[in-house]
């Protein structure tokens, strides 16, 4: 089984009824015909009707689907390209190299197993500079629904359920405004599967950039001055995890009692873990929640960051734990440089 | 300050008079945090387990509080979502390291929120 390969479709599995609805009522306030709807498929068959008549700009809903679908609830390892490959950073530069330069994008099309490229857009306008790189692939996942136990007098029984769940994964590859190499896998709790679609991320970026060229970024030293700091930031951040490694390679873990509460709320655990990091430990990786009220309008909900890899191949790896927005990301990325 | 009225609580339930001041104290040291969760108040507090359950049954049913369930992974870490019902909660979730695990070897607590 395939997936629906139209724009539409594509909204419907990654834009959510409020966010449709919203486009509506925009466009409502000029267009007094555009009717919103009840349901997902009905404010779906309304959108279709406003954009096919010309009421509504598809370039609108193109945008909405790249917000819903390129940023948050997903890996992003972030790189520092070294000085020397500075000209092959170029927009142009590297859709020559991929051969993407004058194609039509987006493009929705789905290829089987296969990558195919959905996207590629030049930001310098909107952010001053980076570009946005995009490719999907196709994916059928099975879900656990239901769990049921039969007990007999000497065996039991368990009924495993599964839903088969059809899905088009999104895989970002972006130059931000701050010069960073960020590229975006879908969350996976396989770190075999991560660490595979990174290496396949690459591997087809390698036309144009290749990963010898980079530098990873290591957060973990970022993650250590944002513990060290975080009561001097208490409006923007609270850390509510730590992992850390202590001056022997051993490890130690304090996590907040909830997510309301700052890991150095309480005084024996914040001496337990500024001991550990003034006394030669280091951050392996902190749990952050970002808050939206000190935010300054970048963050419409307070979003969990891990901030730094699950895995020690990766200190250059942040989970965003949900959706959110091209801002949201961007502000996010912009705190971890303020504590480098 | 709390948002719950404890003077006058204390004049409806005398009986835990003590024992409110002390809920009373905890609330008011921890005014960042939203949820409450009778078992940590207890133990922060020193105070009896069973009896702050119950002084909490009362405020949950005097609509002073609310109540909502979450779950602790196998760490025993408190995980951030509310549910309403039990029906509501995933067989599988993720805990604070994004590691998938299985509900059942997590644990559902009772939690009341004070807002």
């Amino acid at each position: 089984m395939s997936l629906p390969q139209d724009i539409y479709s594509v909204a419907d599995l990654k834009c959510t009824d409020p966010t449709l609805k919203e486009l509506l009522r925009e466009y409502k306030e000029i267009h007094k015909q555009i009717r919103i709807g009840s349901s997902k498929p009905e404010t779906l068959a309304n959108l279709r009707e406003a954009i096919e008549g010309k009421l509504i700009p598809v370039e609108r809903l193109q945008a909405l689907i790249r917000e819903g679908e390129e940023n948050g609830d997903q890996h992003i390892f972030v790189y520092k390209p070294k000085a020397s490959i500075k000209d092959q950073l170029r927009f142009d530069a590297v859709g020559a190299a991929l051969g993407l330069n004058g194609r039509p994008f987006p493009d929705y099309t789905l290829s089987g197993d296969d990558w195919t490229w959905a996207d590629f857009r030049d930001q310098a306008v909107q952010l001053g500079k980076g570009w946005t790189l995009k490719l999907y692939s196709q994916e059928t996942s099975l879900v656990l629904k239901e769990k049921k136990e039969q007990a007999g007098p000497h065996i039991v029984r368990v009924l495993l359920k599964y839903e088969k769940v059809e899905d088009r994964r999104v895989y970002v590859a972006c130059l931000d405004q701050y010069g960073v190499l960020e590229l975006r896998v879908p969350r996976s709790e396989s770190r075999k599967r991560v660490s595979a679609d990174l290496a396949t991320l690459w591997k087809k970026l390698q036309p144009a950039l290749r990963s010898q060229d980079f530098v990873p970024w290591d957060v973990t030293d970022v993650a250590a001055n944002m513990v060290m700091t975080d009561e001097e930031h208490a409006d923007t951040f609270k850390v509510i995890d730590t992992s850390l490694w202590d001056s022997a390679s051993g490890t130690a873990k304090f996590a907040t009692s909830t997510e309301d509460e700052d890991i150095e709320d309480a005084v024996d655990r914040k001496r337990a873990v500024e001991s550990i990091l003034n006394g030669g430990g280091s951050a392996r990786q902190i749990g952050v929640m970002f808050m939206s009220e000190g935010s300054g309008g970048a963050l419409t909900e307070s979003l969990w960051v891990l901030v730094g890899g699950a895995q020690d191949d990766y200190p250059n790896e942040l989970i965003i734990r949900s959706s959110t927005t091209r801002n949201g990301v961007d502000y996010v990325i912009g705190q971890l440089r303020s504590f480098e | 300050m709390s948002s719950v009225n404890f003077a006058a609580l204390s004049s409806r339930y005398p009986e835990f008079g003590g024992l409110l001041a002390g809920i009373q104290h905890w609330i008011d040291e921890h005014q960042q945090v939203r949820i409450l969760e009778p078992r940590r108040v207890a133990r922060d507090a020193e105070l009896p387990k069973e009896d702050v359950f119950r002084v909490f049954f009362l405020l949950n049913r005097d609509g002073l509080i609310r109540q909502a369930y979450r779950v602790k992974d196998p760490g025993g870490d408190l995980l951030p979502h509310n549910y309403k019902t039990l029906q509501e909660i995933p067989m599988e979730l993720r805990n604070r390291r994004d590691e998938k695990f299985n509900v059942d070897d997590g644990e559902i607590v009772s939690v009341y929120m004070k807002d």
